[in-house]
């Protein structure tokens, strides 16, 4: 469960004037819970990210995974609790290590890393049942390096990392950016099947509107920093895409 | 080439094989340009031929050596990590102060003769005993890069934004990365000072060549990038390398002289950088 209290964030451009990013932002994400965050560029999406994550630290307000506050925590603490799929393929994994090792790397997710070996026929069995979830043929490949996948395919075994260790909140940056449509709805309906099956409180960062309404259980709309709507159950199911666009851009807080 | 010269040639080649793999643990596992080596090659050698001249263990001086290079090496990462002194520079700031502490080290003298001390070498077959060293060596790298932990420290060098969400510490495992790199650098000066039964405070001056001369040359024969086959074309190279400096300095038809040893090196250098990189597996 993710947890953001009046969370503020300030940054000071040049001529030391103060510009509001994020501002008294409350958002609760609950476990098995898909919510598609949405806003135009400059919104705070990405700043709000970075505050989860603990890349930035805010200003003010709390943030509390699973009910304990790690709002003073690092990003390497954090890691263990919450694992982050990237709009870019490539970076979400290691395109020269093998998609053995991409997965052995991410299994021990914010754990201590020992000096055991990581080939191991359990840890390879694991992976297969995981790979084969994708049906890509992935759980084939695994002695492959993961520059050799397409980026549909690195983009599934971001996914698929993603949900190895125990982390119980996923955040998605706009994983189907970079993807062509057929792959981007496969990975879509791929991540709404993980979520649900792993029960991960997920919170998706998303341009295409069509999947924000298709996709997840709530939409947030982000405004100047704060949440400025919230759309659930019908009221979601009845926007077009045309119609969620236009109050994206033209909501007045 | 007489049997002796190709016997010396194998038997530098492995030494400088650690010191090659060092160089790989920053260059290739943490992608980390370390010019530091310069300097805690021949603090190895220092810390090792000051022991012994007086009177410790040739081996127990070896572990020294290797300490102080594994120290050499956070101290390069603090310059970079901590105060945020680009790793190029850390590198050669580092190397630039060792020059000084190696000095102090041996006591203001800029040489020091071991040819009557006893070394690792004086009861022992030079090519055994470094044959049995580098095999040592080798397992203990390969092993350590196939672990949890060595997946870890790779994935620093490989992407340091999947490294950050896996939750590594990418500070930390930088410096660790250089201390390690460092300490076998060291290891291999200690371990050269006792072969050659001198050490000189300008030795160091082109250790980071060598060594990466040696990688590539190793990374052409083994192109595979296995931690393992790593270390073993860091060795395979630095052999190779040994062999064919060793051939061009003693072919007549060739015509080179000792002078001409850089100029070799750097070509060599080139060539293993201009023949394309692959990666068999």
């Amino acid at each position: 469960m993710l947890e953001l209290k009046n969370i503020c964030v300030t940054f000071r451009s040049e001529g030391n004037l103060e510009r509001i990013i994020l501002n008294d932002l409350n958002l609760t994400i609950n476990p098995g819970e898909f919510v598609m965050l949405i806003g135009e560029n400059g919104a705070g999406k990405s700043t709000l990210f970075n505050v989860v994550s603990g890349f930035l630290k805010p200003n003010q307000g709390q943030i509390f995974f699973n009910h304990k506050e790690v709002t003073h925590t690092s990003q390497s603490f954090r890691s263990k609790s919450l694992a982050k799929v990237m709009q870019d393929p490539k970076l979400g994994t290691m395109e020269n290590m093998t998609l053995y090792e991409n997965m052995a790397f991410a299994l021990k997710r914010g754990e201590k890393r020992s000096l055991r070996n990581i080939s191991d026929n359990s840890r390879r069995e694991l992976f297969r049942e995981k790979l084969t979830l994708l049906r890509m043929g992935l759980e084939d490949r695994l002695d492959d390096v993961t520059g050799s996948l397409s980026g549909g395919q690195r983009q599934a075994l971001s996914l698929v990392m993603a949900i190895l260790s125990d982390s119980q909140i996923l955040l998605l940056d706009e994983i189907t950016g970079a993807l062509d449509p057929k792959m981007a709805e496969t990975v879509m309906n791929l991540s709404d099947q993980i979520i649900r099956q792993e029960k991960k409180a997920a919170l998706m960062i998303t341009h295409n509107m069509a999947h924000a309404i298709a996709y997840g259980d709530r939409i947030v709309v982000l405004k100047d920093g704060r949440i400025a709507k919230e759309f659930v159950d019908l009221e979601k199911k009845s926007l077009t895409p045309k119609d969620l666009h236009d109050i994206a851009s033209s909501i007045l807080i | 080439m007489s049997l002796a010269e190709v016997v010396l040639s194998l038997e530098m080649g492995m030494i400088y094989g650690i010191v090659a793999m060092g160089i790989y643990f920053t260059f290739r596992v943490i992608d980390f340009p370390d010019l530091t080596c310069d300097g805690s090659f021949v603090l190895g050698a220092c810390v090792s031929g000051v022991m012994i001249k007086a009177g410790y263990n040739p081996l127990l001086s070896l572990l020294i050596a290797l300490l102080s290079g594994a120290i050499s090496g956070v101290f390069t990462g603090i310059l970079n990590t901590k105060l945020k002194i680009t790793n190029l520079l850390s590198g050669i700031l580092m190397a630039f102060m060792l020059y000084s502490i190696n000095l102090k080290i041996m006591g203001g003298s800029p040489n020091i003769t071991l040819m009557e001390d006893v070394t690792i070498f004086t009861n022992l077959d030079p090519l055994l005993t470094l044959g049995l060293i580098c095999l040592l060596v080798w397992c203990l790298c390969g092993y350590t890069l196939s672990t949890d932990f060595g997946l870890a420290l790779r994935s620093i060098g490989q992407n340091k934004r999947v490294a950050l969400n896996g939750g590594v510490n990418v500070e930390r495992m930088t410096i660790l990365g250089l201390a390690l790199g460092n300490s076998l650098i060291a290891f291999g000066g200690g371990l050269l000072s006792q072969h050659q039964g001198f050490v000189d405070v300008g030795s160091g001056v082109g250790t980071i060549i060598i060594g990466l001369a040696s990688l590539m040359i190793g990374e052409k024969v083994f192109p595979f990038r296995s931690p393992w086959w790593g270390g073993l074309a860091c060795i395979v190279g630095s052999v190779i390398y040994r062999l064919f400096i060793s051939f061009a300095l003693h072919s007549d038809t060739l015509g080179f002289e000792t002078q001409d040893l850089n100029l070799i090196t750097g070509l060599l250098v080139i060539g293993a950088m201009v023949l394309p990189r692959r990666h068999l597996c």
